[in-house]
């Protein structure tokens, strides 16, 4: 069946089969930042934002993204650029494996919740995304730093 | 130039990854839809003997390309060890790439490369297999002597020995002693003694273990891998398929953690042979499942533990006894097994203080996901045995769980024999301690967590109560006279640099660190340093990123390499000036004469290397090797603390306190999250993780919904500081950080359990139910 | 993995339901546990477009659609029930999760470990099906009912205090166990879940509770009345004992 998207603010069209799900479409069509892990819907590693909430694509049937908006790291690029930065001063950023969601996942707190938020509320909002590296401290340090900085 | 070394540069790949680039196995192997696509059928029994094999319709189906079974002309009976370690290996020789027999819920039965997965799925489907079902080993504590033997061909052998026996299930047994430790314990005033267990751990690597094969134009076998250990990947597979070495090149793109995991060889048996068989690329990707049950875990041990002291806390002897559970191959059995002494032990037995210590046990088959290498590596487990039974010496002796280590703790110039007892596999070597901060770790983990030597308990009210548990650890840096890494250097045109290592970045920094170093010495930005790491065709031997050993062994290795790119610059100009090498200096900008009548800028002097025509061009690269002599322990102190609900038996870790004595420190940014990542490793290990098995044998805990690892609201704090150190042995006086940072978590916050509800918990993991059930029924 | 032929995401319940009839047709709302299930039909009939997605209230009544996802539950129903629903909500691994699974995706499947269902138990929601059909939760547990397609949940919020307790051995886990308490005068509602099997109400312990406000006595009834099982993350033993701890405390806290 055709698919119709509109992915990082571009529309697409792509041939999917029915049972399919979101995150191997988007792997399929090389978007290479959206991550299998747990197979499970338990890890948060395949975040992207459908109409800019945050879903887990390796649960989300891609018919279902007929004429909605997709939104991957790839298109927030300039929007988390400082962030990225953040992450990598604290070395935050081990295996690289998660980060990406991770970026994702901040990025619609910011635009759900806004900048003025305590270590409880982010680690509500992001305690889904689950890193097996960085034992979790440097991100905060790295969210923290990028928040500051948009206030 | 400013300085490179000890400061935090962020790392050269960092962004490259957050980005979302296509820098992995399979984001890689997805830009190939023409590639195979394998898939393993496995064993839906702990032990079985295979009696036939129907593939008969699913060879007819649309789009399957092969399928490989043990029966196939051109699959080899060679037996060998999936291990990547150095060779000879100190595992046993006992699996075949594919076999008659399966030995646990998940071992491979056959292949099936089809033009996509789904197709190769249902192909799996339609093969039928008749199986005899045989008695599996399940409790590997009736597993030595059993009736069932799950080794019974006879190619299995040992490489050296270890204490090899298969007919009675043990992969290897060992024992060593040091005075006569049996007299002191009788001479003891004090003797404790006690069984502690702990279980198996899942790696969790967010990226499951992928690879991908094909044939290049100089039809040679390349094999991208999501490994630790490419060139124990290429000797390997050589050895195993019969295949020309010369004809295998190995590489590793990104890898999506590691942690032990990838220290092994997986799918690219399988995937190779698919390659080979039908010229086509191939593509094999684990499912998390498969990860779960069909790779590997960490050693599930049984370690008793009895302690001889004086009535002062003075321990005189240390009788440790381990029963390890490899499952059913026996990959890293032996040297997993013998760390859970050899790190853990000389802690307390220091020559000329304490006088008997004495170390043993077996490691045995079972028909259970086979262990293997995991961050900690024995050292995780024997911890939790030796560091409960402190606690618990403290209290017979009438000290503070401070003080009973204060008392006996190594300090900095002492030894132990255990050094030249115990190595990994061998004998070890003597090693006199140069750098051991721990008395500074104590003192400074006491200050952080506001630590009580009167009590270590306060009572909240409502149920609650607060308290604190403490442990100590070490590990090693590299395995001594074993491991060699090296570094090559090379100059390019406009002057920078290309510093190629068979050490493999797999997420923990070290192409940054590694790159730190080679800008410091060469006194050049570290941007001018291009890093790449690790291929077998391009870059030079190393073992792998494991036992801790990247900054310090190949730290070593690119200092050397550095020194002699200086060395070799210098020397050129010499030569282009007509005067003596020593009179000539590179500054990291400036190649200068001593006398300052000539100076060149490195730029131009690499650039007229390549083009000037003057008849001494050059390409200037050079390539070093390092083998450790010693292997310092890093050191840490850590104190846990925890608040427990004693209605209902959960607590939540307020802060985990730690301070670690890694020797210098090369970027703190980097040690620091191998500090803090370590202890969230630990803490899931302690307190949540668990690899469960139903009675007949299939795993339970096989997919994330079961295996639960620690999220952020588990460790909402961790306190991490380090001593300031220095190793003369290290690069920047730097020794490891990659392990230790797992070791201490099992013990500390089980001494916080006994000392907020007096419930000692002596099975890991430290589940609720153990606290509450263990005060009910006291 | 969950394997089908076609998919259909109709717009209206009629729709939903016709589409339903035909054989071989699976109803899917949030789909998370797809990836895990092994199964093949025909036709999945998706519900995300049914216009379900709505929490309102009717004076004391709130009505929750069936494919309202749980990030909705967490974030506006906070004011009702004294936050218990939205408590049990938050508790239901990451935010990505509770964004696409549906509180009648909880409630269809029946799970053990329900958060959500023992809330609703303890609050005495009732199940409205697109047939008409309204059927209170607690006989939908216990009976069996025949194919039906839900529209929405009613619960009424007119209780003195709730209360919701759960123990989960980390924060992305399913509840070991958990209790939810609603007080109405002198009436209690006991409901305890993740037994491991799906919640049940604690009716000896409900009377003995209406009769003598007794706490200990209730909780120790309710203990005994019930039964619990073993699973990979507890004995029976144990979550007997739990138990024994949090509905002392459920109660305990609507007493107050």
């Amino acid at each position: 069946m055709k698919l119709d998207l509109i992915l990082n603010g571009e529309p697409k069209s792509y041939l999917i089969k029915e049972d399919e799900y979101l995150l191997d479409v988007l792997r399929n069509n090389g978007i290479a930042s959206v991550k299998r892990s747990c197979d499970s819907s338990s890890c948060a590693m395949c975040t992207v934002l459908l109409d800019g909430k945050p879903i887990l694509s390796c649960s989300f049937l891609a018919a279902r993204a007929q004429g909605k908006a997709i939104t991957t790291v790839e298109g927030i690029k300039d929007e988390v650029a400082e962030f990225f930065k953040a992450m990598n001063q604290e070395g935050a950023i081990q295996c690289g494996y998660c980060d990406s969601a991770l970026a994702v996942t901040v990025y619609a707190m910011i635009k759900e919740l806004g900048t003025d938020l305590s270590d409880e509320q982010i680690r509500h909002y992001i305690n889904g995304n689950v890193c097996r590296c960085s034992g979790y401290m440097s991100q905060m340090r790295a969210i923290k730093t990028f928040l500051g900085g948009l206030k | 130039m400013s300085k490179v070394v000890g400061i935090a540069v962020p790392k050269k790949d960092g962004e490259g990854m957050i980005k979302g680039k296509p820098l992995y196995t399979n984001d890689m192997a997805m830009r190939d839809p023409d590639a195979l696509v394998v898939k393993i059928m496995r064993s839906p029994h702990p032990f079985a003997r295979i009696k036939s094999i129907n593939k008969s319709v699913a060879e007819k189906m649309e789009g399957v390309a092969t399928i490989i079974t043990h029966l196939d002309a051109d699959v080899p009976r060679t037996i060998y060890t999936r291990a990547g370690q150095g060779f000879p290996e100190p595992s046993p020789h006992d699996k075949f790439i594919l076999d008659e027999y399966v030995r646990y819920v998940g071992d491979e039965v056959l292949a099936v490369a089809a033009v996509d997965a789904r197709t190769a799925k249902e192909a799996i489907k339609a093969i039928k297999v008749e199986f005899e079902v045989l008695e599996p080993v399940l409790d590997f504590e009736k597993a030595e002597g059993h009736k069932s033997v799950i080794h019974p061909e006879p190619e299995a052998h040992e490489m050296f020995p270890i204490g090899f026996d298969p007919k009675n299930n043990l992969a290897c047994s060992y024992s060593c002693e040091d005075g006569d430790t049996d007299l002191e314990m009788s001479k003891s005033e004090i003797v404790v003694e006690d069984t502690f267990y702990t279980q198996a751990q899942a790696h969790y690597c967010a990226e499951t273990h992928n690879c991908y094969t094909y044939m290049d134009g100089h039809e040679r076998l390349n094999v991208i891998s999501s490994t630790q250990v490419p060139h124990h990947i290429r000797r390997i597979i050589s050895k195993a398929l019969g295949f020309d070495r010369s004809r295998i090149r190995v590489h590793k793109p990104k890898v999506g953690g590691g942690y032990g995991g990838k220290q092994q060889i997986h799918g690219e048996m399988l995937a190779c042979l698919t390659t080979l068989r039908t010229g086509k690329s191939a593509i094999c990707n684990f499912s998390r499942k498969e990860v779960f049950e069909s790779t590997f875990s960490r050693h599930q041990m049984r370690i008793k533990v009895k302690i001889g002291a004086n009535k002062d806390g003075s321990i005189n002897a240390i009788d440790m006894n381990v029963l390890s559970n490899t499952g059913a191959y026996g990959e890293h059995a032996l040297t997993v097994f013998m760390l859970a002494g050899g790190k853990t032990l000389p802690l307390y037995i220091v020559e000329g203080q304490s006088k008997a210590v004495k170390f043993g046990g077996k490691v045995v088959y079972t028909n259970k996901t086979p262990g293997g290498a995991y961050r900690g590596y024995g050292a995780m487990q024997g911890n939790f045995a030796l560091e409960s039974m402190m606690d618990i010496l403290a209290e017979k002796v009438g000290v503070s769980p401070a003080k009973i280590r204060e008392i006996n703790m190594i300090k900095e110039g002492q030894t132990s024999p255990l050094f030249k007892l115990m190595g990994e596999g061998t004998e070890g070597k003597a090693m006199n301690i140069e750098s051991c901060k721990l008395d500074y770790c104590m003192k400074r983990t006491k200050e952080l967590a506001k630590w009580n030597d009167e009590s270590q308990v306060i009572d909240l009210g409502d149920n609650k109560v607060r308290a604190q548990g403490m442990a100590i650890a070490m590990q090693g840096s590299g395995i001594q006279d074993i491991d060699m890494a090296s570094a090559v250097l090379k100059l390019n045109d406009d002057g920078f640099f290309n510093l190629l290592i068979g050490a493999t970045e797999i997420g923990q920094g070290s192409d940054t660190i590694l790159s730190q170093i080679a800008a410091d010495v060469l006194n050049v930005d570290v941007s001018k340093i291009i890093v790449y790491s690790s291929d077998t065709d391009t870059t030079p031997f190393d073992p792998g990123a494991y036992a801790s050993k990247t900054t310090y062994v190949t730290g070593n290795a690119v200092i050397k390499a550095a020194k002699a790119m200086k060395a070799k610059i210098e020397s050129k100009v010499a030569s282009l000036w007509n005067i003596e090498p020593k009179n000539v200096e590179f500054d990291g900008q400036f190649i200068k004469s001593a006398d300052g009548k000539n100076s060149i800028s490195i730029e131009e002097f690499s650039s007229d290397m390549f083009y000037k025509m003057c008849g001494g061009q050059e390409q200037l690269m050079v390539c070093e090797s390092f083998v450790p002599e010693v292997s310092p322990p890093p050191y840490m102190v850590a104190i846990a603390d925890i608040t427990i609900d004693k209605s209902t038996g959960h607590y939540n870790i307020n802060d985990y306190f730690a301070t670690i004595d890694c020797g210098g420190i090369i970027n703190p940014s980097l040690v620091q999250v191998q500090g803090e990542g370590g202890l969230v490793q630990g803490i899931g290990m302690a307190c949540y993780e668990d690899v469960v098995y139903s009675a007949g044998g299939q795993m339970i805990t096989n997919n994330l919904f079961n295996y639960k690892l620690p999220a952020r609201k588990e460790v909402p704090k961790i306190t991490v500081e380090f001593a300031e150190s220095y190793d003369p042995t290290g690069p920047y006086g730097a020794k490891s950080i990659g392990e230790i940072g797992v070791d201490t978590p099992m013990a500390a916050i089980a001494n916080a359990i006994y000392k907020a509800t007096g419930v000692r918990i002596k099975t890991l993991p430290l589940f609720p139910e153990k606290i509450l059930l263990g005060m009910k029924n006291r | 993995m969950f394997r089908f032929e076609e998919i259909a995401i109709p717009k209206s319940l009629s729709e939903a339901c016709e589409l339903l009839t035909e054989v071989g047709s699976v109803p899917v709302s949030g789909g998370l546990f797809l990836r895990l299930a092994k199964a093949k039909c025909r036709k999945v009939v998706d519900l995300s477009e049914l216009g379900l997605d709505f929490i309102k209230k009717n004076g004391d009544s709130v009505e929750i659609g069936a494919t309202t996802p749980l990030r909705k539950i967490e974030l506006e129903t906070a004011s009702y029930f004294d936050g218990a629903l939205s408590i049990a909500a938050s508790h239901i691994l990451g935010v990505q999760f509770r964004n696409l699974a549906t509180i009648g995706g909880a409630v269809m499947a029946k799970h053990g470990f329900s958060n959500l269902i023992t809330v609703l138990l303890g609050l005495d929601a009732k199940l409205v099906f697109a047939s008409g059909k309204i059927v209170s939760l607690l006989d939908f547990i216990e009976n069996k009912v025949e194919k039906e397609l839900l529209e929405k949940i009613v619960v009424e919020d007119n209780f003195d205090k709730v209360s919701f307790q759960l123990l989960q051995h980390t924060s992305l886990d399913i509840a070991v166990l958990n209790v939810c308490t609603a007080k109405k005068g002198k009436e209690i509602n006991i409901s305890v879940g993740a037994r491991p099997q799906i919640a049940v109400r604690a009716k000896l312990a409900e009377k003995k509770f209406a009769e003598s406000g007794d706490i200990l006595t209730a909780a120790k009834v309710a203990v005994e009345e019930i039964q619990f099982g073993k699973d990979v993350r507890g004995s029976g033993e144990y979550r007997k004992a739990l138990a024994g701890s949090l509905i002392e405390k459920a109660i305990l806290e609507v007493s107050k």
